[in-house]
């Protein structure tokens, strides 16, 4: 018995040994490290569909430049040639003139037959109507010639040349699936991916256009933000994408390190709720929303809880999509006296306990806020309106989709956004989420109907930039100034950390219109 | 003795029931609708109520919950546990590529917590009352009240940042497991280690070991040779027990560490509602986590001969 009982603690011993081993053999495999020539960079989480006919591996929501599409946005929003040359509007057609000379990765040349392929793939995978807004359909694309191709809009679309400028619309090599391997005409090509972990690129020698400096390029999925600084502070990456603001100005002083910010490509704002049902329906009063946006101190929010990243605006957009318009929107000076004799003027008074009641009803608003924003920024907010009496309930989401979920059933009265300026159409963010025809289920809380849908689309409509900037302007006008549905809080700035020898990075507000391309290592 | 086993091997089956309408309440219960987030994922333009309610009817999410339960588990007991809303891949096939990562850190850690906590307990025992049982008392309680993030973020100060010894994160490199089978690891260690010094002072105790001491046996053979064989008989039981809850506290190590195992993956399927995913996930683990009961539970037979005897009197009987 003795004999049999030393067996079974032997095993347990061998067993225990092995489980070393096994530890042991993990921290023999290969390491990833970067070359001389290649850059590793920390990017939040994989998000890319991997579903055949609507993957855009590689393309969004992390533009690696493996594709490009016809024409590129620049960091002030303009449209420049890019797979296409040239373009003319006839009618409700846009003809593209092709670049000649450029072919895909994989040796093709690069033709309108792969304009037409890309965009066919794009609707037979549009089940849930992914490409409504650009109205595009199976007969859109009509090839000309090899280097000329027509598109016409199922319904004539005059920002159609603002929209397909956006990572969606990269053009891939005819036949190819970019669910297995995207093959695009960029000065990248896929070299490996590996889902939530990185996909990597290397120089496409094929490329028509200057040739990237590295030969190599690394993106390492590091969801958490903690860990993709330690790993920038550790070298395991030379940079990293969304630098959270209360590190960077550690980073800052850290020697080696640069901290870039790119220009405002997304406003955070606050959208109230001016059509909810009871209890969420205390916003109709548009004195008391006035009051709301004269009660937030905007520049105490920039300076206090985000470090000093942020920018004050007034638009709900990047400035740049508005031009010379911009200064139509007046928005709101920061007035607590103000906003308080506006709220007793709506018949609001102070109770007891300082919050305001008005025939027994509290003022008494529920805050959602996209996952994004953190607890310091809606206590913020919260801590403001509490000045003028009103009570603010926060109800931070932990996720998406019960974010979601609360505010396409109405149960909230402030929604704190942050929606991303992607392509170069003005008339993107006004008519999103407030234009009364637009698709979506939260349209019907924020819709001011009348003449915003007028100059929406008269803006759709519009022939000329300026002309859309206009109407862009004026419906945000509307929007702001005069309905108070939306409050701008200010403009968020992309945070960028690298190691002080990447040199030639130019940060672009909208990480989908990134370049990477431009980047070397200083010699 | 074999009835015993067949009783409990079929007492499994309730307990998998129970874990599977459990893992198919807690996702579909959950606020947030599976068929907005994908119409989100798939969509430029918020979606509309008919896109919406299209996508619901393509993946049946319009049934009523009990003929959805129903559906599920059917395809389940035939080894089916569906395809993810979000990769459209095989359930099984994605926990297949994730588990290996999950299981390597949670193998390391059990190893890096035995080797701690044996030697940490057994010294504590042995040396009772000085200040070497103090330290390794309040070293344990410290081990066991120590969030597993704030010691994540701590190892990869010291022993990537400082010491630049091992990777931060990711699975590439020579060591990258070794710092989430430490974090994982040393929160067991403890819990370990204050069993192994009780179970080792209860034995220390019995008669036995006065008769192997009154023999004249040296301490080292008293307690490495007799007493800790039988003190290590609840060590072992709680050490597969352990080795479920460290598979299922990846979840946050993985997070810290980008590490691509499963506990990564259920944190995507839920933001997503990835349903099929979460109750898969949910089933898979309850399921590993109830053999290692019974594993636990079997161990004592095997290893504790009374136990055994006892059980074959009773049949006997």
């Amino acid at each position: 018995m003795r004999h049999r009982a030393d067996h079974r603690y032997k095993f347990f011993a061998t067993s225990l040994g092995l489980s070393l081993c096994l530890v042991l053999f993990a921290c023999c495999t290969g390491r990833r490290t970067g070359t001389a020539h290649e850059l590793v960079i920390g990017a939040r989480a994989d998000d890319y569909i991997i579903e055949p006919l609507k993957s855009k591996l590689g393309m969004y929501p992390l533009n690696v430049q493996i594709c490009e599409p016809l024409v590129r946005i620049n960091s002030d929003y303009e449209i420049e040639p890019l797979l296409a040359t040239a373009w003319e509007q006839r009618g409700d057609t846009w003809r593209f003139f092709l670049r000649p000379g450029v072919v895909f990765s994989d040796g093709q040349p690069f033709t309108s037959a792969a304009v037409k392929y890309t965009f066919d793939r794009l609707v037979r995978g549009d089940r849930a109507g992914t490409y409504q807004h650009v109205y595009l359909d199976e007969n859109s694309v009509r090839v000309v010639d090899d280097l000329t191709v027509d598109i016409t809009p199922a319904r004539p679309n005059e920002r159609l040349l603002e929209q397909i400028g956006h990572a969606n619309y990269g053009i891939v090599a005819p036949g190819n699936e970019p669910a297995n391997a995207p093959v695009g005409t960029g000065p990248f090509k896929l070299t490996e991916y590996r889902r939530g972990e990185l996909i990597a690129v290397e120089r496409n020698e094929r490329y028509w256009g200057g040739r990237a400096p590295l030969d190599r390029l690394t993106f390492r999925f590091l969801p958490d933000d903690t860990t993709r600084v330690l790993a920038l502070q550790a070298g395991e990456v030379g940079m990293i994408l969304d630098a959270p603001r209360e590190q960077a100005a550690a980073l800052r002083t850290q020697a080696g390190m640069r901290v870039v910010e790119a220009p405002v490509g997304r406003v955070a704002s606050i959208f109230l709720n001016v059509h909810g049902n009871a209890p969420h329906d205390l916003l109709a009063n548009k004195n008391v929303r006035r009051a709301l946006a004269l009660a937030i101190n905007r520049r105490a929010l920039i300076e206090q809880v985000w470090e000093g990243n942020g920018e004050l605006v007034a638009a709900i957009g990047p400035r740049a999509m508005l031009g010379t318009h911009d200064a139509l929107i007046v928005g709101f000076a920061y007035d607590p006296q103000e906003a308080a004799r506006l709220l007793t003027q709506a018949g609001w008074t102070p109770g007891a306990d300082g919050v305001r009641v008005q025939g027994g009803r509290r003022l008494s608003l529920t805050l959602i806020g996209w996952t994004e924003f953190d607890t310091a920024t809606l206590e913020f907010v919260q801590a403001q309106l509490a000045s003028i009496g009103v009570e603010l309930r926060l109800a931070k989401s932990p996720d998406t989709a019960s974010y979601q979920a609360r505010l396409e059933a109405g149960e909230f009265d402030l929604d704190l956004e942050g929606p991303n300026q992607n392509d170069a159409n003005p008339m993107f963010l006004p008519p999103l989420r407030f234009y009364s025809k637009s698709s979506g289920k939260t349209i019907r809380y924020f819709a001011p109907g009348g003449r915003f849908d007028e100059i929406i689309e008269a803006g759709l409509a519009a022939t000329t930039r300026d002309e859309v900037m206009r109407r862009s302007a004026e419906a945000q006008r509307l929007l702001t100034d005069e309905e108070v549905i939306v409050i701008p809080l200010a403009g968020l700035k992309r945070i960028y950390a690298l190691r002080a020898d990447v040199q030639g990075f130019i940060p672009h507000p909208s990480l989908l219109n990134q370049r990477w391309d431009t980047i070397s290592f200083e010699r | 003795m074999k009835r015993y086993l067949l009783i409990r091997i079929l007492s499994l089956i309730p307990l998998w029931l129970g874990i599977s309408v459990l893992a198919f309440a807690l996702s579909n219960l959950a606020p947030g609708d599976p068929a907005t987030v994908l119409a989100h994922r798939l969509s430029d333009a918020p979606p509309t109520e008919e896109q919406i309610a299209a996508i619901r009817g393509q993946y049946q999410l319009d049934a009523p919950l009990p003929v959805r339960y129903a559906r599920w588990l059917g395809a389940a007991v035939r080894g089916d546990l569906g395809r993810s809303y979000r990769t459209k891949e095989p359930v099984l096939k994605e926990l297949a590529a994730r588990f290996p990562a999950t299981l390597q850190i949670a193998l390391g850690a059990l190893a890096i917590a035995l080797v701690i906590a044996l030697p940490l307990g057994v010294l504590a025992a042995v040396r009772r009352g000085t200040w070497l049982d103090h330290t390794a008392r309040v070293g344990a309680l410290l081990g066991a009240s120590v969030p597993s993030y704030w010691l994540g973020y701590l190892l990869i100060l010291v022993f990537a940042l400082g010491a630049g010894w091992l990777p931060v994160a990711g699975r590439d490199g020579a060591g990258a497991a070794v710092l989430p089978a430490l974090t994982l690891g040393l929160g067991a260690a403890a819990t370990l280690a204050r069993l192994t010094r009780a179970s080792l002072l209860e034995v220390l105790g019995e008669d036995f070991i006065r008769t192997a001491r009154a023999k004249g046996l040296d301490e080292w053979a008293v307690v490495w040779r007799h007493a800790l064989k039988g003190a290590l008989i609840p060590v072992l039981t709680v050490t597969v027990i352990a080795y479920g809850h460290l598979l299922g506290g990846a979840v946050i190590v993985e997070g810290i560490f980008a590490w691509p195992g499963v506990g990564n993956l259920l944190v995507n399927s839920i933001y997503d509602r990835d349903y099929p995913m979460i109750q898969g996930f949910v089933l898979f683990m309850g399921m590993i986590f109830t053999v290692l009961n019974l594993v636990a539970d079997l161990s004592y037979l095997w290893i504790d001969p009374r136990i055994r005897l006892a059980h074959e009197r009773r049949a006997r009987t």
